[in-house]
């Protein structure tokens, strides 16, 4: 977890001491939510990008791996069925988890038996197969809209492991004695949901956000560059 | 403390055995279960050891690999697992019987005797089942209302071959029935007799096409004829569920080593490797089948014995 109260604090020094102006509460919000999307969709393609080695603490690839283990998550999803706008309806569906975000592994409840991915056309040939078809101890699923269809027929739920959605951050709070006070306990509070090691990063590019926003290109500049310099710091 | 590879305490093992019906385990696999292991297991150990990265192979389906580990156990049932199967019939009237569902080769048919001895039955060559059209007076054939033809029932060849033939008198009862009587006449008369045609127990034919085996009048003739029909299987019939069909420990490795090599081969990438993987695969089926033939010396010494041989050990 990062504090939103440092980085909300963090962010109005900086601004203040350039004598920019002042980010209202609401405007912060807004920024630090689109701060957080960015970091956290990063970090997928950042897997790739990164490289592996032996040691301890300098793996960037198990870095970014770590920091997406942050947002791991496993549920329990039940058969049902799906029908689209038009009518037409899917059957052995099953809805992903309100907080999805991207998929990992799908498995039986009983058993744990894994599930494999397959494409539509080729579980039309797989199908087929006496050799692959799919049975209750060997299912596949094809993915859907929100959701997986598995076959064959007859399983009642099966789990999931996921990459949930991070929450909305939020600060919350106003000034008392000319102070900015935050009220972690007022409605909607929430703290950004990423690795404590996102803290820099995500007032850099709040900062580039508030630049755009204080019409200062040379803040802009600055805090782009401070953010290129931290991510490959991380690489 | 690592956990037992076995599976059952030796209580629960020996409860089915010892008619202890308390104790034993719902999922028991029967004795002698540690011997094999299910394909299941072989598909799951065989991800975890040769597929990510840095590894043989980078990225396969698991429905893949099930593939190409049933059609391996499809190829070692044929010729390396001591996987025949045997079903017993009794032989009716017609003097036919139908082939296993899961039948896939004949190994050999033999007739029960009277004290149990199985005795030998020929394959017969030289006769078959063709498809009979039926035709009219003219010869032509006939047709049904879709301009198909109309075959009968069977074919007049397997009716005659399985009818009683009048020369079936068999070589000890010609010769006695002849020679105590002075007669000599039989002389020459079966010069050149084939004896694989002229076995007194009985022949077979099987029409692979309907499925059927067809025995001659010297089988089907015999009161309460029981003839028993072994086969091999692939290996896979039993059940759907990999974790119910096993494989032989012996072979284990030979699996590895032709799943290996069969995903290989369909992967360009995999380059120069596949060669590898070939001589691998081949050199464990080798292996399995010299540990499979289960040759021991004492018993080959104790077979050689009576044969007035000599022989160390």
């Amino acid at each position: 977890m990062v504090s939103i109260d440092n980085v909300y604090k963090t962010v109005l020094t900086i601004l203040n001491k350039e004598k920019r102006g002042y980010i209202t509460p609401r405007e912060f919000n807004d920024y630090a939510r689109q701060a957080q999307l960015e970091i956290f969709e990063s970090y997928f393609s950042g897997v790739n990008r990164s490289l592996s080695n032996n040691s301890d603490y300098s793996d960037t690839k198990r870095n970014v791996e770590e920091k997406i283990s942050f947002l791991e998550n496993e549920a329990t999803i039940a058969t049902g069925s799906f029908t689209n706008a038009s009518g037409a309806t899917t059957s052995d569906y099953f809805a992903y988890p309100s907080d999805f975000y991207r998929l990992s592994v799908v498995s039986t409840t009983t058993g744990d038996q894994f599930i494999e991915e397959i494409s539509n056309k080729k579980f039309l040939f797989v199908n087929k197969s006496p050799f692959t078809k799919p049975s209750i101890t060997s299912p596949v699923y094809l993915t859907h809209e929100n959701g997986l269809v598995i076959k064959p027929t007859g399983i009642p739920n099966v789990s999931v492991s996921y990459v949930r959605k991070p929450s909305e951050p939020q600060w919350v709070g106003g000034t008392a004695n000319g102070q900015i006070i935050v009220n972690t306990s007022g409605v909607g509070f929430k703290n950004f949901e990423l690795h404590p090691s996102e803290e820099t990063e995500l007032v850099a590019k709040i900062l580039t956000f508030a630049g755009v926003t204080l019409r200062a290109p040379d803040l802009v500049q600055a805090t782009a560059q401070k953010e290129s310099q931290i991510i490959q710091s991380e690489q | 403390m690592a956990e037992l590879k076995t599976k059952y305490s030796e209580q629960n093992y020996y409860a089915k055995f010892e008619n202890d019906a308390a104790n034993i385990p719902t999922d028991f696999k029967g004795l002698g279960y540690y011997s094999r292991t299910s394909v299941a297991d072989i598909v799951n150990s065989f991800i975890i050891a040769y597929i990510g990265e840095d590894k043989a192979l980078t990225k396969v389906p698991k429905f893949e690999i099930e593939f190409w580990a049933q059609r391996g156990l499809q190829e070692f049932s044929y010729d390396t697992l001591h996987s025949e199967k045997a079903i017993e019939i009794e032989l009716g009237d017609a003097g036919q019987v139908a082939l296993p569902q899961d039948y896939v080769n004949c190994s050999k048919i033999t007739v029960t005797t009277a004290d149990g001895v199985q005795k030998l039955l020929l394959p017969y060559t030289k006769t078959g089942n063709p498809t009979a059209p039926l035709q009219d007076s003219t010869g032509d054939f006939t047709y049904d209302s879709d301009g198909k033809a109309n075959l009968a029932d069977s074919s007049v060849t397997i009716a005659r071959y399985q009818a009683a033939r009048a020369d079936s008198i068999n070589a000890s009862d010609y010769y006695n029935s002849n020679y105590n009587e002075e007669n000599f006449t039989y002389y020459n008369n079966r010069f050149g007799l084939n004896p694989a045609d002229s076995s007194t127990v009985g022949t077979y034919f099987i029409d692979t096409v309907s499925g059927v085996i067809f025995f001659d009048s010297s089988v089907k003739g015999v009161t309460d004829s029981v003839v028993t029909l072994h086969y091999i299987s692939d290996g896979l019939a039993a059940s759907d569920d990999l974790n119910l069909i096993y494989v032989p420990k012996l072979a284990e490795d030979a699996m590895y080593a032709y799943i290996l090599y069969n995903l290989a081969k369909v992967r360009p990438s995999v380059g120069q490797m596949i060669s590898l993987y070939k001589k691998e695969a081949s050199a464990k089926l080798r292996n399995t089948k010299i540990r499979l033939s289960n040759y021991k010396s004492e018993e080959m010494a104790q077979v050689l014995r009576g044969k007035s041989k000599w022989i160390k050990h």
